[in-house]
């Protein structure tokens, strides 16, 4: 009896940390971020897809790991940007993509900064991104950090999974307003294998990718940033 | 009695699941043609590659393939528990484990091929 309340109290502990949300932005921040312009960024520090598969064995499980690299087929950094940069607007707030705004030398440097630590360390702007940003009028840069993506998949689960963090750091401050998990993910839409998501040139990621972005910008964002309840 | 154990156990494995995360064609089997083959083909027939490496000097492209999948963890009953066990193997792949090298020019067209 002992041993069945403590798997009890186990698997609820389990679904309250599963289901621990995201931290909010604080709301003076989110009132200067309503009047302010904001730079956004998509950024992925490794272009590679982490796939990850549960095997059944009959008498034990395996769990087997393939990685692929899409370096230089997809310029994800560019292209997530500027889907998102219209997503955010839609959100009522002024944003644009930080390639419209600041030299490629200055985005290049900020993701090399990037790969230099982990995502769990605070953002910290170069002097020569921050004035190229101050130059252009914009207040804040809200931008979302990937390090891959991660795909799972088992007997009828095929799951991706982008393990983004998003961050908003004033720019003039150069002082990070906010740091949280933003969930992006969902299930693919495949025939077969997993690995048709590689096919012409990465179609089936690309549409996932934005896909979840989209609902995720959408569903999560909003209360992440304190724009609702 | 015998029989039947090996009948059931020949159900067993029967029923065991392999590993769908390998490249989508034996490395041994892709028959490319140099100065024809496009990058396109490549990833069509083997899928993506382990590894891509860019040249920015002489614009070429690196593709490292590796054979077969990693075997990250072991997921194993506890006796008669119905409770499980995980044992995580292995590292990441190191250069040394890459089985086919393709090179490509600035065209995407593969001028190279090491095995």
């Amino acid at each position: 009896m002992k041993l069945f309340k403590f798997l009890v109290l186990l698997i609820v502990s389990a679904l309250f940390f599963g289901c621990a949300a995201s931290p909010k932005l604080s709301p003076d921040v989110t009132q200067s971020l309503k009047g302010s312009k904001l730079a956004v960024a998509y950024a992925q520090t490794e272009k590679r897809i982490h796939y990850n598969e549960l095997v059944y064995k009959v008498f034990w499980n395996e769990t087997r790991t393939k990685d692929v690299s899409y370096n230089g087929l997809w310029d994800i950094d560019t292209d997530l940007t500027s889907y998102m940069a219209p997503k955010v607007c839609d959100l009522g707030l002024k944003a644009v993509s930080i390639y419209d705004v600041v030299p490629e030398e200055n985005i290049k440097e900020l993701h090399e900064s990037l790969m230099a630590k982990p995502r769990e360390e605070e953002l910290v702007l170069s002097d020569g991104l921050r004035a190229k940003l101050m130059d252009e009028g914009i207040d804040y840069l809200l931008m979302l950090r990937n390090d891959h993506i991660g795909v799972y998949t088992q007997i009828g689960l095929k799951q991706g999974q982008a393990h983004a963090m998003m961050y908003v750091q004033d720019v003039r401050s150069n002082e990070q307003k906010y740091a949280g998990f933003f969930p992006c993910g969902g299930n693919f839409k495949v025939e077969k294998n997993v690995r048709e998501i590689e096919n012409n040139n990465l179609a089936g990621l690309k549409d996932h990718m934005k896909e979840w972005l989209d609902v995720s910008i959408q569903k999560h964002m909003p209360k992440q940033l304190g724009l609702v309840q | 009695m015998l029989l039947r154990i090996l009948a059931i156990l020949l159900v067993l494995g029967l029923a065991a699941c392999a590993t769908t995360l390998d490249n989508k064609n034996d490395l041994s089997s892709a028959e490319f043609k140099l100065n024809e083959t496009k990058k396109s083909e490549v990833a069509d027939y083997l899928g993506l590659p382990a590894k891509i490496s860019n040249s920015e000097e002489d614009k070429k492209q690196y593709w490292y393939y590796t054979d077969g999948t990693k075997l990250s963890g072991l997921i194993l009953p506890i006796g008669a528990t119905g409770m499980t066990t995980t044992i995580h193997t292995g590292g990441p792949a190191s250069d040394l484990d890459y089985a086919a090298m393709f090179v490509f020019d600035e065209n995407d067209t593969l001028i190279e091929v090491s095995r």
